[in-house]
């Protein structure tokens, strides 16, 4: 008979987001989770998997920590300090969606650890925000 | 229904410091918000966050640390002392207001540390100009308001307080 599992990446972590992203913001920060980078308009999101490890349990449960990237791509054509303020009130948005995920589970943990900002250097005009997240789980 | 939150980055951190910055030099230091430079004038003052990372997080807060980069740039055809004299003398006043100005007061960040300088930077495509960096790292803490925004109905669905569905597939 065939094991029985949960796609742990795919749902426990990167849907869970994916949705929590798309609730809040009803459709104008697509979010993509895609091993292909393309642009997708002036306003989305990308995420990438970076690793994960099992955390030691006497326990019949698999708890995980899973460390991702998630990127917001943000189209600044006008530089000014109003376009600067409307780039960071995003980034606090999505910030208080992903704690705002603790309220999912007890047994749900979710940290940005670190946002690194840059211009991006393909594309002109595209600020960059980095955030560098950790998720764990039990299942 | 859309959660509240604060614009931290600039409400918070970046507001507070260009205004003590613009109290002190009125008018005669620009000081604008951008990654990138602008030529405004023969001098201006460049305010943009590196990065930020957790500090230490609570049941109902997190505390992060923003790495504040501000960038001074001199325009000038002087390669003497007198030009490099200047930079000094306006970026050490601005170290002194940063000194001076050490929490927000009614906002509540405060610096981790003392600011650290870099003269002379060299800028890619910039001539004719004389350019100092300034790092100053500021804590602040944000206080959690929405942590009770999902209310667990079975294992599947969470229910909004509007009650509408929010579903988390499994």
């Amino acid at each position: 008979m065939a094991v029985s599992f949960t796609n742990a990446w795919k749902v426990n972590v990167e849907e869970t987001i994916q949705n929590a992203v798309k609730n809040e913001f009803t459709g104008s920060v697509p979010i993509f989770r895609t091993p292909n980078f393309k642009f997708r308009g002036n306003n989305f999101m990308t995420i990438s998997a970076l690793d994960s490890f099992s955390n030691n349990s006497m326990y019949s449960v698999i708890p995980n920590t899973f460390n991702l990237q998630l990127t917001y791509y943000h189209y600044d054509s006008k530089r000014n300090d109003l376009s600067v303020k409307k780039f960071f009130k995003q980034i606090s948005r999505l910030e208080e969606v992903f704690y705002s995920l603790l309220g999912v589970s007890p047994s749900y943990s979710f940290t940005v650890q670190s946002i690194n900002y840059e211009d991006d250097d393909e594309m002109e005009g595209f600020r960059k925000a980095i955030f560098n997240v950790q998720v764990s789980n039990i299942r | 229904m859309a959660i509240s939150y604060n614009n931290i980055t600039y409400d918070k951190i970046m507001i507070p410091l260009r205004d003590k910055l613009r109290t002190e030099f009125k008018g005669a230091l620009p000081i604008y918000f951008d990654s990138q430079f602008k030529d405004i004038g023969t001098k201006s003052l460049r305010i943009f966050p590196n990065s930020q990372s957790l500090q230490e997080r609570r049941t109902k807060s997190y505390i992060n640390l923003y790495d504040m980069e501000m960038t001074y740039y001199l325009r000038t055809n002087r390669d003497d002392e007198k030009a490099l004299d200047q930079m000094y003398k306006d970026v050490t006043r601005i170290e002194t207001i940063l000194l001076e100005n050490r929490n927000g007061g009614s906002i509540p960040y405060f610096y981790a540390g003392q600011p650290t300088i870099e003269h002379n930077v060299e800028e890619t495509d910039l001539s004719n100009i004389l350019v100092a960096k300034i790092n100053v790292p500021v804590l602040y803490e944000e206080v959690h308001q929405t942590f009770g925004r999902f209310i667990t109905s079975n294992d599947k669905f969470f229910v909004l307080s509007n009650g509408s569905f929010y579903i988390v597939e499994n």
